[in-house]
């Protein structure tokens, strides 16, 4: 990976990158940001449901309505409870316990410390996958996104690159193909 | 009873019925590891090749196969955390975060051999329900199940750990989903956004498979270590599979209780096992000593969904052998079986035809201990892949999570609806909010309302008044309170342990 | 990633498309040509709308082999469940002329849904290229053994109302118990909610429901066993396996307008479980299909191997079966709108 990455300025290698420095300054507790974001989404959503629900019949509308009033109802609560908790200082306890949580490798560390540049690339293979799946198939897509994938992500040699790829072809074909019959994705063009 | 017990077990060890049973067992194996690829479509498969055969011979081949998925799908739970089945979901909670510790040898120890106990109790259930199986299958009804799906939802407090609000706030996002589709009273279409997609719901296989596998995958994408990264250099030996059954000995009440609620709730018609794990999972947690441990890496938990997961199986086949009324997807295919077999289920089964339901008893055992005894010897191996580099596994796990989605019902929109699932199941972790209760919530939200509506137009405002619901409310109210009283005895000795712990 | 692997990356991605892309056309063209049959030595896609397990899947799993003897090809049978049968059949409409595709079909519940005008029908069954039928399924109505109505007389003369059990509007139980009723002008309520019709009949031998509806060939095991009573059988001919069952038109209505009702609904039970191909197929292909159907429905050993799961078939050439079709589709007003009510 030599190019210059237009996305970010950073010049940080493939991979988790070190921690970013937005959630290090610990000193005073922040507005939960994300939690507050999230709740208010979701109050949305379980707003316009309520809403939704309100032109369907007693029977049909019945739980739909005490659902999304609830989730409302919640949302909001815990909105404000966040909120208010935001105004009060924090106690020493948290702090220790939100430090000693992440344990390195960490599915949550990994997630909250990987660079912009490591999500959207691993956001764009996958993507690339799940179209090429629905485009060309499962038989065209194992085998190429494999083939790719090792090469240029994982920079495993061409020979090992093509063996994987041609083992996944051969493994799927048998499988689904040849013994079960199963239906599998197939493309456009088939 | 004895001998009829006796006489059953001869005929599921001659020769060629042991065969089948194995080939069986064989093929259970691998549909087991791969997600999505269920029992009920490899059962309806296989099942022309039963024409011609005994029907103790059909069942140790059907069944053999059908104990043995929900077995084998823990091991692609524990190792990759993406789950081999949509009831193996509870397994991966604890049994991927150990693998991820270095200890997959220890968790797979544990659950398979969980998992064959389970599966003794569930027969043995099975077995002992014989002489009572009509009545107890008749007394209970709508209003019964609905209670019970009120006992599953209350576990949703118990499974959100110290975020209460935000585990209720997604339970409350899970039966906003649960709602989708048709509704059972008056056919409206709700929240399907005008796809008929939509119209029987949001699939279930799909879902579970990319809320919990879907994180995992892209986890391995952004860190490029191997799953078992925490645990520093690849050890030379994998061991520690003798610890897990010593774990899981060490923790028998964890088995004993997992067994029972599996047994019970599989029973039941239209709940089953992808309810009963997360069930057997909140109640192992509310008991545990350690309850901070769950979802890091608990080995409790671990033993809780490998057990409730196989003693299930001898539960769900109570309806169905009884009145020909299938518990769940799989058993309505075995009730084809029955067919082809040219027996009726119902009474007979129960009298003259005893030694086939009997033999099915051992099936479920003998299947379930060659599936472990298998998966021993191939456990070394499979541990080692969670030591090779991350990203090499990516193409193959990808390939699962795609595959796994698309053969819930061969449609495109599954692999959606994954996708979907997994950006949720990433948003949970990465801003941690828990991803159980929403799962929970999404499973038991369209039953409970089905059963109201139904325990309601059956008998009124009277179900309220059978006495099995009210036993199912002291037992709602216990789940509450019993927790709630244990928080109180701890929180009267200073005990500031307990406050050190994560949230 | 580097502009270069970048460009490589599309090329290949380019080269494997197009190899499999001329793969395929190269098969198409060989067989095409050469054999001119259209579906010899081809995949065939036989779609089952529902599940694997039930007795569409039952019916499509045992004659996907035969039909793939007699026609040479490789049948290969696909549940896409999903809206009761709607999304599948949707899709066998929406499907081309080309499309190596057949459809088994229920077409007492399609046929319905398309008369009361449903949501979700977006297909005109008499459009699709009819192959034939598999099997009638006319629904049964059962009772429970010891229960409070013991024959459909009983149950045309209750002034109470009878509670019948089922799973959801517009599914099949649903509609027959709402005809019935219309036909007899008995009371019925209709409790739905059921998770699946195994539930429904549970709910029924428990006592906690008068009646159930469903094809007399779910019904049979239940009735042989004991646990059920089959008092009534929506057709004009008894059912073989159940030569008790009286059947409807033994029943005459009061009214006349009940007695037209029954004729519509005897007729539209007669469909039974079709097979279909997408519309608009190519004169020489449904010949094709059709004479395969034949073939594979006329082998002794596909009958016996369905009677031996207690899954006959009753078959219609594909002609007879288009004209049946067509004459139900083509329904009074009144039957269309006591049908609109079970939706």
């Amino acid at each position: 990976m030599t190019t210059p990455e237009p996305r970010t300025g950073t010049t940080v290698p493939a991979g988790t990158a070190p921690p970013a420095p937005a959630p290090e300054p610990r000193a005073r507790r922040q507005l939960p940001t994300a939690d507050i974001v999230l709740s208010l989404v979701l109050a949305a959503l379980f707003a316009n449901a309520f809403w939704t629900a309100m032109e369907w019949s007693v029977k049909a509308g019945l739980f739909p309505r005490m659902v999304t009033g609830l989730g409302v109802l919640l949302t909001l609560l815990h909105v404000a409870v966040l909120l208010l908790k935001a105004r009060t200082p924090v106690p020493v306890v948290e702090k220790r316990v939100d430090a000693d949580d992440e344990a390195e490798g960490d599915v949550e560390y990994v997630f909250a410390h990987a660079g912009g540049r490591a999500w959207a690339r691993s956001l764009a293979w996958i993507a690339a996958f799940f179209v090429g799946l629905y485009v060309v198939g499962l038989f065209v897509i194992a085998p190429l996104f494999a083939l790719t994938y090792l090469r240029f992500s994982v920079r495993t040699s061409w020979v090992f690159s093509v063996a994987y790829a041609a083992a996944t072809f051969a493994v799927l074909y048998l499988a689904f193909e040849v013994a079960l019959q199963l239906p599998v994705p197939p493309g456009l063009f088939l | 009873m004895g001998e009829a017990l006796l006489d059953s077990l001869s005929q599921v060890l001659q020769l060629q019925t042991l065969g089948l049973m194995l080939l069986g067992v064989a093929i259970g194996f691998v549909v087991g590891i791969l997600p999505g690829l269920g029992g009920p479509v490899t059962l309806a498969l296989m099942l022309p090749f039963t024409f011609g055969m005994e029907p103790v011979q059909a069942f140790a081949f059907l069944l053999g196969m059908l104990v043995v998925t929900s077995t084998t799908g823990d091991i692609t739970s524990v190792l990759f955390g993406i789950p081999g089945e949509a009831t193996s979901a509870a397994a991966t909670l604890d049994g991927y975060p150990l693998t991820r510790r270095g200890q997959g040898g220890r968790a797979l120890g544990a659950v398979l051999f969980s998992s064959a106990l389970g599966s003794v109790f569930g027969a043995l259930v099975l077995a002992a329900m014989v002489p009572v199986i009509r009545p107890v299958v008749l007394a209970l009804s709508a209003p019964e199940f609905f209670m019970l799906t009120l006992v599953g939802l209350t576990f949703v407090v118990a499974l959100s750990g110290k975020k209460v609000v935000k585990g209720l706030i997604m339970a409350c996002l899970g039966l906003l989903v649960a709602l989708i589709g048709i509704d059972s009273q008056e056919g409206i279409a709700r929240y399907t956004m005008d796809q008929i997609y939509l119209w029987d719901g949001i699939p279930l296989v799909p879902l579970v498979v990319g809320l919990f596998g879907g994180a995992e995958v892209l986890q391995l994408m952004l860190s490029r270590s191997s799953i078992a990264g925490g645990a520093g250099a690849v050890p030379k030996k994998i061991t520690g599979i003798g610890e897990g059954i010593r774990d899981t000995l060490r923790h028998w009440p964890v088995v004993l209780r997992a067994s029972g609620i599996g047994s019970t709730i599989g029973m039941i018609p239209g709940l089953g096992g992808s309810v009963a794990q997360f069930i057997a999972y909140g109640q192992a947690r509310q008991s545990s000593k350690n309850p901070e441990l769950f979802g890091k890496g608990a080995i409790d938990g671990v033993i809780a969904s490998g057990a409730v997961n196989n003693a299930k199986d001898g539960g769900s086949l109570v309806p169905t052998i009884a009145f020909g009324i299938p518990g769940g997807a799989a058993t309505a295919v075995l009730l084809s079986a029955f067919l082809i077999a040219g027996l009726d289920p119902g009474p007979e089964m129960l009298t003259t035809e005893l030694d086939v339901t009997y033999s099915m008893v051992w099936i479920v055992v003998l299947a379930n201990f060659v599936a472990v005894a298998a998966a021993f010897a191939f456990l070394r191996p499979l541990t080692r892949l969670t030591f090779i580099s991350g990203p090499l596994l990516v193409p193959f796990l990808l390939l699962l999570l795609g595959l796994g989605a698309y053969s819930s019902s061969n449609s495109f929109g599954d692999v959606l609806v994954m996708l979907v699932a997994a950006a949720i199941g990433v948003a949970c972790i990465r801003w941690d909010w828990p991803r159980v209760p929403f799962l929970l919530a999404v499973v038991l939200g369209g039953i409970a309302e089905r059963y109201l509506f139904v325990s309601y137009s059956l008998f009124g405002w009277d179900w309220l008044l059978r006495p099995t619901v009210i036993g199912l409310a002291v037992v709602l109210l216990l789940v509450f309170l019993v927790p709630t009283l244990r928080r109180r005895r701890v929180q009267a000795q200073p005990a500031p342990v307990a406050e050190e712990v994560r949230s | 990633m580097s502009h270069r692997s970048m460009t490589a990356l599309r090329r290949t991605g380019g080269a494997a498309v197009l190899v499999a892309a001329l793969a395929a056309c190269g098969q198409n063209a060989d067989a095409g040509a050469e054999a001119g049959k259209y579906y010899e030595g081809e995949n065939l896609d036989f779609v089952v709308p529902y599940d694997a397990g039930g007795g569409y899947d039952v019916y499509a799993r045992a004659l996907a082999p035969y039909l793939g003897e007699c026609l040479g090809a490789e049948v290969v049978v696909r549940n896409e469940p999903g809206a009761g049968s709607l999304l599948a059949t949707n899709s066998t409409a929406n499907a081309g002329p080309d499309e190596r595709r057949i459809q088994i079909t229920n077409s007492v519940g399609t046929a319905s849904a398309q008369i009361a005008g449903a949501d979700g029908v977006m297909f005109d069954m008499s459009e699709f290229s009819i192959i034939g039928r598999v099997a009638t399924a006319p629904d049964t109505v059962a009772v429970a053994s010891d229960g409070r109505l013991s024959s459909f007389q009983d149950m045309i003369d209750s002034e109470e109302t009878v509670r019948f059990a089922a799973t959801g509007p517009g599914s099949n139980e649903y509609i027959a118990a709402s005809v019935l009723s219309a036909i007899y002008g008995f009371p019925i309520e209709v409790v739905t909610g059921f998770g699946g019709s195994g539930e429904a009949r549970l709910a029924v031998i428990a006592g906690n429901a008068d009646a159930h509806a469903s094809t007399w060939d779910s019904v049979l095991g239940p009735v042989e066993s004991g646990e059920v009573e089959a008092i009534v059988v929506a057709s004009d001919e008894p059912v073989e396996l159940l030569p008790d069952m009286p059947v409807v038109t033994d029943f005459v209505p009061e009214t006349d307008e009940g007695k037209e009702l029954l004729d519509d609904l005897v007729d539209l039970e007669t469909l039974g479980r079709g097979l279909v191909a997408p519309p608009g197929l190519p004169e020489e292909r449904l010949a094709e299909l059709r004479e395969g159907f034949e073939c594979a429905t006329s082998n002794e050993e596909l009958i016996a191997e369905l009677d031996q799961q207690q899954r006959p078939i009753d078959v219609l050439t594909g002609d007879e079966y288009a004209e049946l079709l067509e004459s139900v589709l083509d329904t009074s007003p009144e039957f269309a709108a006591v049908l609109e009510e079970s939706f």
